[in-house]
């Protein structure tokens, strides 16, 4: 299903490469592909939205703390260094990484800033199952929020003091596992 | 009590990208205990801890001073 627009990212990505802080992303690690991820890989975006990158690595460990970033104009940009077998096995993640990995649905050429050409056929194939990848990270992202799920279903309402953001990337993981069109108008209103 | 807190600061900027680095400071939290009174209403106002806050850089350099309503309450006697 074609839901993603490229929108005005593709400026964005031409510039970053062009950027001599380009390499401060790569900071020494195996890279194997970087990307746009969150909220511009899935299209619900505003100017004020920041640029979240996700830095696919052959490295043994999650880096989740970066100490730096860049704006660019006025929006930030962030980058989460993750391990690709977190990307399938979605073992020992976090909130972070079960949303990273349930907006990888949205993964197109588009949206890829660098390929390490080492790594074509593995890219290849995760672009070819980013479904099933997305699909994995809906599973980590309810089981992390199984208790909060519960409540709000034994109540039977979302009450005032249970608004916040994880209800937005519940909301858009449900749309992936029940394979429907995702209600960007409806995401967007969450999404404050 | 002494940890760091983020405390971003840009660095330089490059055509449209602007390079933002942490530099943490510390926060150390100072505390004294004893009959507290505002001193607006004469209010006895029962104990309190944590009156005062300092921040430090990472070298340990006071940044600035901020104390808990400084000008509204003062220690009547201080405990020891």
């Amino acid at each position: 299903m074609n839901l993603w627009r490229n929108g005005y990212d593709g400026q964005f990505i031409n510039d970053l490469k062009a950027s001599p802080y380009f390499n401060r992303i790569l900071n020494g690690h195996d890279v194997i592909m970087i990307s746009l991820t969150s909220s511009r890989l899935i299209g619900i975006t505003d100017e004020r939205s920041d640029y979240d990158l996700i830095v696919i690595t052959n490295d043994a460990e999650r880096e989740e703390y970066v100490s730096e970033f860049l704006t660019y104009y006025s929006n930030k940009v962030h980058w989460h260094y993750i391990p690709i077998m977190n990307l399938i096995a979605n073992e020992n993640g976090n909130l972070l990484s079960c949303s990273g990995e349930v907006e990888f649905v949205g993964l197109s050429e588009q949206k890829i800033i660098y390929v390490n050409p080492k790594y074509l056929k593995v890219i290849n194939y995760l672009i070819e199952k980013k479904d099933v990848v997305a699909k994995v990270g809906v599973y980590g992202l309810v089981s992390f929020h199984a208790r909060f799920i519960s409540r709000i279903l034994r109540a039977n309402e979302i009450k005032t003091e249970d608004y916040c953001k994880f209800i937005y990337h519940l909301c858009f993981a449900s749309y992936i596992i029940l394979s429907e069109t995702p209600d960007k108008n409806f995401l967007s209103e969450i999404k404050e | 009590m002494v940890r760091p807190i983020d405390n971003y600061i840009e660095v330089e900027t490059q055509g449209s990208f602007s390079l933002w680095i942490n530099k943490p400071v510390y926060k150390i939290y100072e505390t004294s205990g004893g009959y507290i009174r505002n001193v607006r209403t004469g209010e006895n106002v029962g104990q309190h801890v944590e009156l005062h806050m300092n921040l430090y850089d990472e070298n340990h350099v006071k940044l600035e001073v901020a104390s808990y309503e400084e000008d509204c309450y003062e220690l009547v006697e201080e405990w020891v």
